[in-house]
């Protein structure tokens, strides 16, 4: 098996992981504020990828140079406080249905950052796929709310 | 942050530019603008993370490192209500802790396709989750929901733009 069936492989099993997470976390949300929610959720998540960190390579993870771990402290602060509070400020005001099928779009905005930036190829058959995949879940979400 | 107050009505003033500017500041358009910054803002991490994952440390090692430094801001941003939300039912908080286990798994996964596909193929296959979450939302909480044919027409769009995107990745 190519690499890059792997990598597409482990893209399926972060999509059913971060579903199976969205489903438990509506469970865990009826009284707490969703920082706090977010926090515990990441402290829990933070001991288990520490732990397989650690089991792969227990050296690998303290062998981090200091930019490299700046990196991921931005990514760290893009992706959970700002991005996570955007998201849910974007579902408080416009609704859960219009703006997920926002949210939805992030694969067009990757894609478009991977173009300039990484020199990725982008075939005509990759956009029709991406922008279809964007519809759909458009479609499938504004169903949900209706 | 608060949401923006309903703007004043512009009667018998046609050629101001009152409205256009209150229409800007209304909370749907903030909210819509917001939800737009946020998926700019899942954009870049993917690119960034496809960067570091392949050129700067193991994606098992960026996981860790993205989830600790974002634990570290929530743990400030929570600050003054983590003692009052600790105080929810023990259930509320376990949940919450197998949540973060299975979305920290998530990033652990994704920072795992990163480093062996391009991001314009892992991308747009990690964006099927909320379809995912539907699913396992009728199935495991007992709600019950319609499945309408317009339902059924995204989802086989959704599957549709996966394959394509796959294959045209082959």
């Amino acid at each position: 098996m190519s690499e890059t069936a792997i990598g597409a492989i482990l893209a399926v099993m972060a999509a059913a992981a971060w579903a199976s997470g969205a489903v438990v976390a509506r469970l865990g949300m009826r009284t707490m504020g969703s920082t706090t929610a977010t926090f515990i959720s990441l402290v829990s998540g933070f001991v288990v990828t520490l732990t397989i960190a650690l089991a792969m390579d227990f050296r690998a993870v303290f062998a981090v140079s200091l930019g490299t771990a700046g990196m991921f402290a931005i990514v760290g602060s893009i992706q959970f406080p700002i991005g996570r509070f955007l998201s849910y400020n974007g579902i408080r005001l416009a609704g859960v249905a219009p703006a997920s099928a926002i949210l939805g779009s992030s694969p067009i905005v990757a894609a478009g950052l991977a173009l300039v930036f990484l020199s990725e190829e982008l075939t005509v058959t990759v956009v029709i796929g991406i922008l279809a995949v964007v519809a759909g879940l458009a479609v499938v979400v504004s169903e949900k709310r209706a | 942050m608060t949401a923006a107050s309903t703007p004043p009505s512009a009667s018998g003033t046609p050629e101001t530019s009152e409205p256009t500017v209150s229409r800007w500041k209304s909370p749907v358009v903030i909210g819509l603008g917001s939800a737009l910054l946020a998926a700019i803002a899942y954009g870049v991490t993917q690119v960034l993370a496809r960067h570091l994952v392949t050129n700067s440390a193991p994606f098992q090692v960026g996981a860790t490192y993205t989830i600790f430094f974002g634990m570290l801001i929530l743990f400030v941003m929570s600050g003054r209500n983590l003692k009052q939300d600790l105080k929810a039912p023990r259930t509320e908080i376990g949940w919450m802790a197998i949540a973060g286990v299975a979305s920290s798994l998530g990033v652990l996964f994704m920072f795992g396709a990163l480093s062996r596909a391009p991001v314009t193929l892992a991308s747009p296959i990690a964006a099927v989750n909320p379809l995912i979450a539907i699913a396992l939302t009728h199935v495991f909480l007992q709600r019950v929901e319609r499945v309408s044919p317009r339902m059924v027409a995204g989802a086989l769009l959704v599957f549709a733009g996966v394959v394509l995107v796959v294959v045209g990745k082959a």
